[in-house]
Parts: structure tokens; sequence; C-alpha cells
């Protein structure tokens, strides 16, 4: 079988040529947009217990930030930081608010189930839920790992 | 010398299979596409079915001048509500009649059906519900599954209600079919999600058709809304919720609401209306921890919708847009409340 021939030999060349250039123009366009966010972790504790399912939230300072990062606390009192579903939190500086949301008490069955709306009574009472009250605030850096812990009290 | 341009008539194998690849390639190529269009016109059908909704409201409007409130309750003294209904000892919600989205039906073009059902009695009244309830007869009215209340988007699943009527002391061994709807009203913006737009803590109930005293307040006019109607959330989309998911995956685990057991029925409890949340987005193991997001994290009681990037929703003026996960807390707790005094819009 005689397959050598010069026109032939070209055309499965352009074909492969064209297949290479469609794969090179379908992978080139991948976009990555990755803010630097920096894993932070912290601690809390209420009168000198670690406080659990405590929720803080980090409000940035200044006008052009807007992303609010949260943490909640398991039972040790210690908490990671996430913005916007992801882990981490961007430099700066942040007010921080907190809301402790009585663990004990849970909405019954029924209640979840037929969607009524549900609030666990604040522990703190509602003193740390205002940012220009609270008095906590935080600054973060690229190189800050884990933050001073956040004693609070309730009397 | 005929010989040989015979065979120069016929493709070698060589050419066939590159050939073959090629259209294989162009094909790879365009399925995705044809995907997408597919999912832009169940779009484009989800947000002609919330335009429905709009209308539906002015059109109540302009007949009662009043829209209804997200929910409505009657008066223990309101005889013709509860005489005949076994079922108000056993609910307890058995003075909850038909909820927003059943109120609207006349203004749905839904005649037939309204005319089946009596709006003036609780929704749980044998007048209204179909067998297995005891007594009950309206099959037609209240198993119809109304197109205008399904965003085609939603993957399609099972909708037996049974794990919820069956604690309530309804018969065991029934099937509890009811039809599904994937818009719901806001009632207003719940205290975690509050708290992380700088708002005081509190669960609000300020909504375009929201009211914290079903039983007096039932009704909302329009001159309430006085953050402009075109600034304010009057429904959204709340998909998929006879099953739980999660940032599009449904949510493993063992707990009640896994199988659906909230009902979301159009004509629903207090389901027909939500408080978003605060969740963090971060753990699907723990989907309901406080956070500072909102749109498309959970299907429980925020926004969800299985288009990529956002819901869509209409506004107190009619208008259908689509509201980005991406929204700033701020803005979305202004567009949720009608009287918060607030500048701010959502941008298309």
């Amino acid at each position: 079988m005689k397959m050598n021939l010069p026109s032939q030999r070209s055309f499965i060349r352009k074909s492969i040529d064209a297949v290479l250039l469609l794969t090179i123009f379908v992978s080139g366009c991948s976009v990555s947009d990755d803010e630097k966010l920096i894993q932070v972790f912290g601690s809390i504790k209420v009168d000198g217990k670690p406080a659990e399912g405590a929720t803080l939230l980090f409000h940035p300072e200044g006008a052009q930030a807007s992303t609010v990062a949260s943490g909640t606390s398991g039972s040790d009192g210690k908490f990671a930081l996430i913005s916007n579903m992801k882990a981490g939190i961007a430099a700066g500086n942040f007010k921080i608010t907190v809301i402790w949301p009585d663990p004990s008490v849970k909405p019954t069955e029924k209640q979840m189930m037929s969607g009524m709306s549900f609030d666990a009574p604040d522990l703190l009472k509602g003193r740390f839920v205002m940012k220009e009250k609270s008095g906590l605030t935080a600054e973060i850096s690229s190189s800050t790992k884990e933050l001073p812990p956040f004693e609070l009290k309730t009397k | 010398m005929t010989l040989q341009k015979s065979r120069r008539n016929a493709f070698t194998l060589v050419e066939l299979l590159v050939v073959i690849a090629i259209i294989g390639i162009l094909v790879g190529l365009l399925l995705p596409a044809v995907q997408a269009a597919r999912e832009a016109a169940r779009r484009m059908q989800c947000s002609n079915n919330l335009k429905q909704l709009g209308l539906a409201i002015h059109n109540h409007e302009s007949t009662f001048k009043f829209v209804p409130a997200w929910r409505r309750e009657f008066e223990l003294t309101d005889t013709y509500a509860r005489v005949g209904n076994p079922y108000f000892a056993l609910t307890g919600d058995a003075r909850s009649p038909f909820g927003v989205l059943g109120q609207l039906l006349p203004y749905l073009e839904q005649s037939t059906i309204t005319s089946l059902i009596d709006l003036k009695k609780p929704l749980v009244d044998p007048v209204n519900l179909a067998p297995p309830f005891p007594g009950a007869k309206n099959t037609t009215a209240i198993l119809a599954r109304l197109p205008v209340f399904v965003c085609p988007s939603t993957p399609e699943t099972k909708s037996d209600y049974g794990p919820y009527f069956i604690p309530l002391g309804f018969p065991s061994n029934a099937v509890y079919n009811m039809p599904r709807t994937d818009y719901v009203a806001l009632r207003g913006l719940h205290s975690s999600l509050a708290a992380c737009a700088g708002l005081p803590s509190l669960t609000t109930h300020n909504s375009m058709l929201g009211t914290d005293d079903p039983i007096k307040k039932f009704t909302v006019r329009l001159g309430q809304v006085s953050d402009g109607l075109s600034n304010t959330i009057c429904f959204v989309e709340l998909a998929g919720k006879q099953k739980v998911y999660f940032r599009g995956k449904p949510t493993p685990g063992t707990t009640y609401t896994d199988a659906g057991y909230v009902l979301n029925s159009f004509y629903g409890d207090w389901n027909v209306a939500r408080h978003p949340r605060g969740l963090s987005g971060a753990l699907i193991t723990n989907p309901t921890q406080a956070g500072c997001s909102a749109i498309n994290i959970l299907n429980n009681d925020n926004p969800y919708s299985f288009h990529t990037g956002g819901v869509q929703m209409v506004r107190g003026d009619g208008s259908v847009s689509f509201l980005s996960d991406s929204i700033t807390n701020i803005v979305f707790a202004a567009m949720v409340s009608r009287d918060g005094g607030e500048s701010v819009t959502a941008n298309e």
C-alpha cells in the first residue's frame, strides 16, 4: 500500500495542526481571581469560660470594603474566620460584634417543620451587637495567624 | 492506471479517523452551548412566572386597594372558619387560611381552582383538602400542580408530605402528595443577617408583604411601601424545597428537613414566606452555621435557585430582575425592607 503521497501527508499534518490549535484556543480562557485571604483563628471567653456557639462578625472599616467576615466558636471557644464562603479574612482594621444565642434553647420540631422563625435569646443581652458600641476591634495583617483571645463579661 | 484511479477516490483509514475526531471535538464544543441555551429558556420561563406574580399583586391591589400580607390568621371568634373543622385541635395551625400565593389565585387566571376552594376557610379544612385527609374530597383543586408556581430550572422531586402530616395525627397508611412552589415572599430580615448589615440585631417583619400580626394586620397598602416599589423585593425564588440543598448539592445527614418535611405548597403555612438568615456557607456538614452570606447558600430560609450567580426576584413595581449572590448585606437588607428609609438600590 502506497500511502506517502505528498498531498495526503500534508492533509493529515494540517488536520493535526488544526486540532492542536483548537485545543489551545479552548483551554486558553481560564481566569484566576483570588483576593488575598489570610487564615486567622481566635478564641472567645465569656466570664472566664469558653463560649460555645458565639458568632463574631468582623465589619471592615473604610468605605471600600464591604465583606463582613464571620466566625462561630466551637465548644472550646475557638473560631476560624470565614468571608464570602471561603476560609480566611482580608487584611485591614475591623470592628467586631458578637452575638451568643443561648445554645440550650432550641426550636421544637413542630416549629421547625411549620417554618416559624425562631431566635434563641442572646446570652450577652445585646451588649456587643452594634459595631459602634461593642468596643471590640482587631487589626489583621498578612502575618496575623491568631488573634488575642476575646474576654467578654456579662456583668 | 484505472486501478490506481479508483483507489484515489476512496478515503484512507487515517483520513476517516481524523474527520471523525474533528466532528467529535465540534460536537463536544456544541453540547455545553445547547445545555446553556436550554437552561436560559427555563430561566426565562421562571422569570415569566415571577412577572405573573408581580402583576397579580397589582391586580389584587386594583380590586381591593391593598395587597395580601404573606399570611393571615382567622380570629378565634370567626365561626365560619372554625365550625366543622376536625383538624382544628390537631394541627394548632388550623386558623391559617391560604397564604399570599393562594390569595392571588384569582389574579393568576386560576379561577377554575379558586371556585373549588373556599378562601374564607382554613387550608386544613375538609372543604379545601384532598384525601387521604379524613372526610376530604377536594382532589381537583388542592392536588393541582400549577406551572406558574414552579420554576422549570428546579430538579423534580417527589412531594410526599407524609412525614409532615403523620406526626400531627393524620392516617399513617397514606401518601400525602402536595404540589410545590419555588417562589416565596419575604417576611423581613432575620436578626443574624441584620447584624451583618450593621443594623440592630432584630428579626424584622417590614418586607413588602410582611406583617408581625397576621390576625389583625393581614393587608398591606402600597402607600406603606415608603422605600419605593422599585426598591423593594416582592417575591424571590426559593427552589427545590422537598430536599435541603446547600450550594447546589443535596445535604447529607438524617435531619427531618432532609426528607423535605418542610411544607412548601403554594397555599402553605408559615413556609410561604421566610426570614433570610446570615449563613457562613463554608461547611456542608453544618449548613446553618451563622455568617454573612445570604443568597444561594441553603434553601431553607434564604433565596435559593438553580441558576448560577444568584436568584431572580420580582420587585414591588412588578419588574423582574436578577439578585446577584455577591450583593452586599447592606443593599440586600435595604431591598427587603419596605420602609427602612435607605437610599441604596440593587444594580441590574
